[in-house]
């Protein structure tokens, strides 16, 4: 221990003495560790972004969309098609093995959103009286639509927090009337309330449930005005049984979307579950590759260490002369050399770490992307530059310990 | 009582090429624990050679090198790190001292191979800067030291570990002729402390001032005896 720390002092005050190619060297492995830290940081954190988005789809759902297109397109299709439509819903939970039900969604984008003399911006979706169990929703007050609702062509409402802040403030919400367009709905819900995140993931946008009013899908249908062009579901949920795969049944659901389209492709199927097994793939490709880049440049680190080591070796040759003079064995003199490199390794990545900590901070601040600095990540950078740092000194640390004391003693 | 240094038909070979040189070639001397002996001889005589076996530094190809009732011709390279360590101080014609540290942290360099507490270690350093007349300047660098001050800090960590044996180098080589005599005053005083004292030179004048001189021609003993009666022992007046 005391052959550790003497060593160690040693060390640094060999370091010191040339301060500057002390400090380019420990940069190699500073921007190693930095690099390693951050990239990885931001990997997490976009692996962490995506899993939230994916979870809010559902991993057990399948998700079909309709297509927007331009006007004159969609007069083609629908000579065709109508959309989607009740009819795929009705087929989809019959026909497909492993679907536990579908559940339709409109998309409304209603021009006035009021009560009383509060108004809001929202956006309004038809949904059946199952749309709770595809998607995860918290209530903060009342009850969600039910099938007697969705029967009944009831004009009843679940709205928003954000909805619920703009029109109604501090007041009791539930009862009261909100009115869409020009139609009246009473507020039987209320969401709890959520930050506010627009994203997507791989083009599936994930909005937050703020700013949303929740109708019956029926009510929607009839009381509300609509494009006559559009889909009448502007989307369809489809629950699967536990045990059913997500790909597979994703894939007949296409198929029989198909058959009932005439062939036309007028809708998106996305499968959260596929997708999150490609982000899990993708963000394993990154970490690969991100690692390989940064192993490379710990590699570079380390190739500098072992050029100032081997640099240090021929400078330092008398000194080591002296030093086995009065008594150091192979051994020792071995053993200083690797304590040194040690230190420039461990110095440059404790410099490394503090740098991808700043960079993982700087991203998420000003480029508003989350990363996550994982303790394993500094654990791991750290461990590698130590190795690394360590092995480049292996060779050096062999070579002045072979020399000779009596011609290392009249080295110039 | 055994002697201290005892070397019995002692070689050394160097091979260089097809020919096999012997830089010592035969050579056998005592000396008892407490002498003050130079081995004097000129460049190429073998004196070198004989101050690194002597040093521990090298062994003999042919022969036995007991020091201090130890074999030194069987011993492996850590038994003779640690030998050179415990019994033997080095004092060089350029010094050799670590340029970045203090007069104190040179000294204290022995005792960090015998595995002594930093605290120890500067405690007996400073003693022994305190001994050769440098207890004020411990803690200057060796460039801030004149050739003498080095030379005297060299000497101080020579005998920081209290070895058998003071073992130097052409000591005033690269001292002019005032710092010369201080140094070899120095040595004197060492010697009637009770030191071993073994100075390899070229200078006969040197050689001259010892009570017992060794010259080396040819890898052989020419002359062993009083330093003034062998010190100018086959040299010329032109060479001298």
């Amino acid at each position: 221990m005391r052959r550790l720390l003497d060593a160690f002092v040693t060390a640094l005050e060999s370091l010191a003495e040339h301060k500057l190619r002390t400090t380019l060297t420990m940069l190699g492995m500073m921007f190693g560790v930095g690099a390693v830290i951050a990239m990885l940081s931001i990997g997490a954190g976009a692996e962490g972004r995506a899993l939230a988005l994916i979870d809010r789809l559902g991993v057990h759902n399948v998700v079909i969309h309709a297509r927007t297109f331009k006007p004159e397109e969609l007069e083609e299709i629908r000579k065709k098609t109508p959309g989607l439509s009740q009819r795929d819903v009705d087929a989809i939970g019959e026909a497909v093995p492993g679907v536990a039900f579908a559940a339709p969604k409109i998309e409304i984008e209603p021009y006035k959103v009021l009560a009383g003399a509060n108004k809001t911006i929202a956006q309004v979706y038809g949904v059946g009286h199952r749309h709770r169990e595809v998607t995860p929703f918290r209530l903060a007050e009342g009850r969600f639509l039910d099938r007697g609702d969705e029967f009944h062509h009831a004009q009843v409402c679940v709205i928003g927090a954000g909805v619920r802040r703009d029109l109604f403030g501090a007041d009791p919400a539930l009862g009261r009337d909100v009115k869409i367009d020009d139609v009246w709905f009473e507020v039987i819900g209320v969401l709890e309330p959520e930050p506010p995140t627009t994203a997507a993931v791989q083009g599936v946008a994930v909005i937050s449930t703020e700013h949303e009013i929740y109708l019956p899908f029926t009510t929607a249908l009839r009381k509300l005005d609509r494009d006559p062009m559009k889909a009448p579901f502007s989307e369809i949920v489809v629950r699967l049984e536990q045990t059913a795969p997500a790909a597979e049944t994703g894939a007949v659901i296409g198929t029989l979307l198909d058959r009932l389209h005439g062939g036309v492709v007028d809708y998106d199927i996305v499968v959260p579950e596929a997708l999150l097994r490609h982000s899990r793939e993708t963000q394993q490709l990154f970490n690969l590759v991100m690692g390989l880049i940064a192993g490379i440049s710990l590699l570079v680190g380390g190739i500098g260490i072992m050029n100032i080591m081997l640099a240090s070796v021929l400078e330092q040759t008398r000194e080591i002369g002296v030093r086995r003079a009065v008594g150091a064995r192979r051994a020792d003199i071995r053993f200083q050399f690797l304590v040194t490199a040690f230190t420039l390794a461990m110095l440059g990545g404790l410099l490394g770490v503090a740098l991808g900590l700043g960079i993982a901070r700087g991203v998420a601040a000003y480029a508003d992307w989350p990363t996550v600095v994982t303790t394993s990540s500094v654990v791991l950078s750290l461990g590698v530059s130590v190795v690394v740092g360590v092995g480049s000194g292996l060779y050096p640390a062999v070579r002045a310990a072979r020399l000779d004391p009596i011609q290392a003693l009249h080295a110039e | 009582m055994a002697p201290l240094i005892e070397l019995v038909d002692v070689a050394r070979y160097y091979q260089m090429g097809d020919q096999r040189i012997a830089a010592l070639d035969g050579v056998g001397f005592a000396i008892e624990a407490g002498e003050m002996v130079a081995i004097v001889g000129t460049s190429g005589s073998g004196k070198s050679t004989l101050l690194n076996i002597l040093g521990c530094l090298d062994t003999p190809s042919r022969g036995a090198y007991r020091l201090a009732g130890r074999d030194v011709q069987a011993m492996s390279d850590d038994d003779l790190a640690r030998a050179r360590n415990q019994l033997i101080g080095f004092v060089f014609q350029s010094f050799q001292l670590l340029h970045r540290a203090t007069a104190q942290k040179n000294v204290a360099l022995p005792l960090v191979y015998r595995g002594l507490r930093a605290r120890e270690r500067n405690r007996l350093a400073a003693e022994a800067l305190t001994r050769v007349g440098l207890g004020e300047r411990m803690h200057h660098r060796p460039y801030q030291l004149s050739g003498g001050q080095r030379q005297r800090t060299a000497i101080a960590r020579a005998l920081v570990g209290t070895p058998a044996l003071l073992l130097c180098d052409e000591p005033t080589g690269n001292l002019d002729s005032a710092t010369s005599e201080d140094i070899m005053a120095l040595f004197h005083t060492l010697h009637r402390e009770g030191n071993t004292i073994l100075i390899v030179t070229h200078e006969p004048s040197i050689a001259a001032r010892c009570p017992r001189a060794i010259r080396i021609v040819d890898g052989k003993i020419l002359a062993d005896g009083p330093g003034r009666e062998v010190a100018y022992l086959g040299v010329t007046a032109g060479a001298a």
